[in-house]
């Protein structure tokens, strides 16, 4: 009995300490419907700031800056939203909508067919989507190897055989899109310009002359950092420098 | 019955209390006199007293009265007439001093009850004769009104509107010195407002008003309402106006007739004169961006309503259907919007007709805008018109107001949206999107987790990746094991094969011998059957003629030896429950046993070698 009530205090004094990151969620989904974004933003900021991350926790607060019409910082956390979920419909559709609403059009390549294919194939799952595939399956193609080995009727031996050579590919290839999914989720290399405005400089000072414009949500590849400047890369091929700021890696 | 003369009762009752209610009995008289006018004062009741008494008039001389007057209205609205009588009583007075005069409320007595009108209070002024100019300026060539006798006065109904409201700004003249002709000479650019010209066409009417103790003669010139169109502080500009005045002349030079008269014009100058008005600073509130509704389009003003019809609500395709869509109130109509209908995609709809019926009041811009939608169904079903929310901005109570139409259901005939079927019909379309927007939040449980962590390339996906592949190996160790085991018994049948089938012939031998026919020919099957049985590594219990067949081909055994086989197992059946005598087959069969067995047997061998 004691020992309940002890525990009991301790989980009170840690309540009153720091709020529970489930009720900061509640209380800011219930600040989004009341309309009052810039609540529900603070407060979603908060359980981030405990370095709990979720795919709906971006998206919900991407939807807040966006009500909030502050469509970089939208776009940002729906990239990011994206990356943790990417066959997510709801990210990729409000992603879609805010960088309708962004000043820039990047022109970018369109994919071949078979390169659109294999992008929408490994983005059907996150990278830990592919890498439990890839456990189940492995699990599956040893057990059909293990018929296969000791099985001594013809037709089974055959169907396991053929089975297992299908399952063996299967399983390359799950591990081939969680290691890609992987690399995208750990990968440094995009950002989003913070910025209204942000001119591009032909090299990492501010005498040097501009290069071109870019504007709020618009998303840049990092090539290279020198000090406070960032080199960034469109995806129409134009490169330049911007200071650190003015952007935010994904 | 009881009940209906209660209810009567109670009604006649109220009736006479609404009446009874609706007495007005009033007091009206000019508010600013000066010693010496003569004024009016008239009391007003809108029903027929019994009998009327009249206050004292303290502090001032009643010169007549009272004259009685009276007038009778007839109204019919919806056949149901309404009867208005209005009786006044007036009274002239002339102000006797200077001061502050209350003159007390007159008493009516009307069906046998007591009224009191107002209470009027009166200023009284000095006298409007100028008083005289106690130093003559002969030498002064072009003598000008001060600023004291002639001013331009610009007053705001409000100081500080909110953004978009109306406000009303009234310039008037305050003179003690006779004017005889006015003109606005420059008007204020009004930066930063939209104007609406409230100025009523006319003479401007006059009267008097005591202000810092002197009586001036005030005359309104020029009234508009403006409408912020920024928040924050705005100064509107002073009028300059350009006027004829009458000033009084050389006094000396005036006759004792001249005098007496005041207003003769040959004691007076005209002198031409500019006067600027006093200039205001605005500062406009920005409307609240708390509660505001997401349909506000910027409509500030008062008492706005929303109405809406439809010309007909059953019709056939391809007919027209007006929809009227009329909004009114006080506020700037002329800015309103057109309304923001979710019309249905397959009606076709015009672009609205706008018809304005707006009135630049003295209070203020009012009256209403009308929207005709002419909308047409291409095709036949039930069309539904989405109700539309009007959203204004309230200044008096500080805060957005909405109306909403009735949403309408247009019936049409005939099949609903088949594209194709009729000639000239439109063509099918995409679906039409009205707006995007993002979705919704997610609102179910969010499974959090520690940032960075990532389950793919983590210990638990190592071990769950390595694991099937230990269980696989060990899987394969034991198995491996297993089998080899059981091959060394299979082996080892495989040697006994032979002895174990002569044993059982010997068997066989000793039941022919003693002519035992059942027991030999059981002995001859399991004879051949468990030889077979070993000497290939078939389990008994799945062998057959077949399986045997099979397994003499996969040996690579030469097919009349398999044939032989069959044959003598056949036999064996044969004899055994074919009828008669079956003794003289025994020895035969036996024979043919031991020989198929000894050349399957010589066979194998040759093939291990």
């Amino acid at each position: 009995m004691r020992k309940l009530i002890v525990f009991t205090l301790i989980i009170l004094s840690f309540s009153a300490f720091s709020q529970n990151p489930e009720d900061l969620i509640r209380e800011a989904n219930e600040a989004y419907n009341r309309s009052e974004y810039s609540h529900a933003i603070e407060l979603y900021e908060q359980v981030l700031a405990l370095d709990l991350v979720a795919p709906e926790l971006y998206y919900n607060l991407g939807n807040a800056y966006f009500k909030n019409n502050r469509i970089g910082r939208a776009v940002l956390n729906f990239e990011r939203a994206s990356r943790l979920d990417p066959s997510n419909e709801n990210i990729i559709h409000n992603l879609n909508v805010a960088r309708s609403r962004l000043i820039d059009r990047v022109e970018t390549r369109p994919l071949l067919f078979y390169e659109r294919c294999w992008r929408d194939t490994y983005m059907l799952q996150s990278a830990t989507g592919w890498g439990i595939t890839a456990v189940i399956i492995l699990f599956i193609f040893l057990s059909v190897t293990s018929v296969y080995l000791f099985s001594r009727t013809k037709g089974i031996k055959k169907t396991a055989f053929y089975t297992g050579i299908l399952l063996l590919l299967l399983t390359v290839l799950s591990f081939i899109f969680a290691q890609k999914q992987y690399n995208r989720l750990t990968a440094q290399n995009e950002a989003i310009i913070m910025n209204p405005r942000v001119s591009a400089k032909s090299s990492p000072s501010q005498q040097s002359p501009d290069l071109f414009l870019v504007h709020e949500g618009t998303k840049v590849l990092i090539r290279s950092t020198l000090g406070e400047w960032i080199e960034i890369g469109l995806t129409d091929g134009n490169v330049g420098w911007v200071r650190k700021e003015a952007l935010e890696v994904i | 019955m009881r009940r209906i003369i209660l209810i009567s009762v109670i009604l006649l009752l109220s009736a006479a209390w609404a009446s009874a209610n609706d007495i007005e009995f009033t007091a009206s008289a000019p508010a600013n006199v000066s010693v010496g006018e003569r004024f009016r004062i008239t009391f007003q009741v809108n029903a027929q007293p019994s009998d009327f008494t009249a206050p004292d008039f303290d502090g001032f001389r009643v010169l007549s009265g009272p004259s009685q007057s009276s007038s009778t209205s007839m109204q019919i609205i919806n056949g149901q007439m309404t009867r208005t009588v209005s009786i006044s009583y007036t009274y002239v007075l002339e102000a006797t001093g200077e001061g502050r005069f209350n003159i007390e409320p007159a008493s009516a007595t009307i069906e046998g009850q007591s009224y009191r009108s107002n209470s009027v209070t009166i200023n009284v002024g000095a006298a409007t004769t100028p008083p005289p100019s106690a130093a003559p300026a002969p030498a002064q060539q072009d003598p000008q009104a001060s600023a004291q006798d002639l001013l331009v006065r610009a007053t705001a109904s409000t100081l500080n509107p909110y953004q978009g409201e109306q406000v009303i700004i009234t310039y008037e003249i305050l003179t003690r010195v006779g004017i005889s002709q006015y003109s606005i000479d420059k008007l204020p650019s009004y930066r930063d407002f939209w104007t609406e010209n409230l100025t009523q066409p006319g003479q401007p009417q006059t009267r008097n008003q005591v202000i810092n103790g002197e009586n001036y003669r005030v005359a309104e010139i020029r009234r508009v309402a403006l409408f912020a169109q920024r928040s924050g502080e705005i100064v509107v500009e002073p009028l300059e106006v350009d006027m004829v005045v009458n000033l009084p002349g050389d006094r000396r030079r005036q006759s004792l007739f001249d005098e007496f008269f005041g207003g003769s014009p040959f004691g007076q100058r005209t002198v031409r004169q500019t006067v600027k008005s006093n200039s205001l600073t605005l500062n406009v509130k920005p409307l609240p961006v708390q509660n505001r509704p997401a349909a506000f389009t910027g409509m500030v003003g008062t008492d706005f309503d929303v109405s809406a019809n439809v010309s007909a609500t059953e019709l056939n395709p391809n007919d027209g259907v007006n929809l009227r869509v009329s909004i009114s109130g006080n506020g700037n109509l002329r800015m309103l919007e057109q309304p923001n209908f979710n019309f249905p995609a397959n009606l076709e709809v015009f672009d609205p007709n706008i018809a304005d019926n707006i009135r630049n009041t003295v209070s203020g811009v009012t009256g209403s805008r009308s929207f005709d939608y002419l909308m047409i169904p291409r095709t036949g079903g039930e069309f539904v018109i989405p109700p539309f929310t009007f959203v204004y901005f309230d200044p008096t109570r500080s805060r957005y107001i909405s109306r909403v139409t009735p949403e309408f259901v247009l019936q049409v005939e005939g099949e609903s949206a088949q594209p194709g079927t009729q000639p000239g019909s439109i063509s099918q379309e995409d679906i039409r999107l009205l707006s995007t927007d993002i979705r919704f939040i997610h609102t179910g449980p969010i499974n959090l987790f520690n940032k960075g962590t990532v389950f793919y390339g983590s210990r638990l996906f190592l071990i769950l990746v390595f694991s099937p592949f230990a269980l696989f190996m060990f899987f394969v160790i034991y198995w491996r094991n297993q089998i080899k085991l059981q091959s060394n018994q299979q082996l080892l049948r495989n040697k006994k094969a032979e002895k174990l089938a002569r044993k059982r012939l010997k068997k066989a031998k000793i039941f022919l011998n003693k002519k035992q026919e059942n027991e030999f020919y059981d002995e001859i099957f399991r004879t051949l059957w468990g030889y077979l049985s070993d000497k290939l590594s078939i389990p008994v219990s799945i062998l057959n003629k077949e399986t045997v067949e099979g397994a003499f081909k996969s040996q690579k055994v030469p097919q009349e030896l398999s044939e032989s086989f069959i044959n003598t197992l056949n036999d064996t059946e044969f004899a055994r429950f074919a009828p008669g005598k079956k003794d003289d087959r025994m020895a035969e069969i036996y024979e043919k046993a031991l020989q198929t067995i000894v050349t399957i047997e010589k066979d194998l061998r040759n093939k291990k070698k």
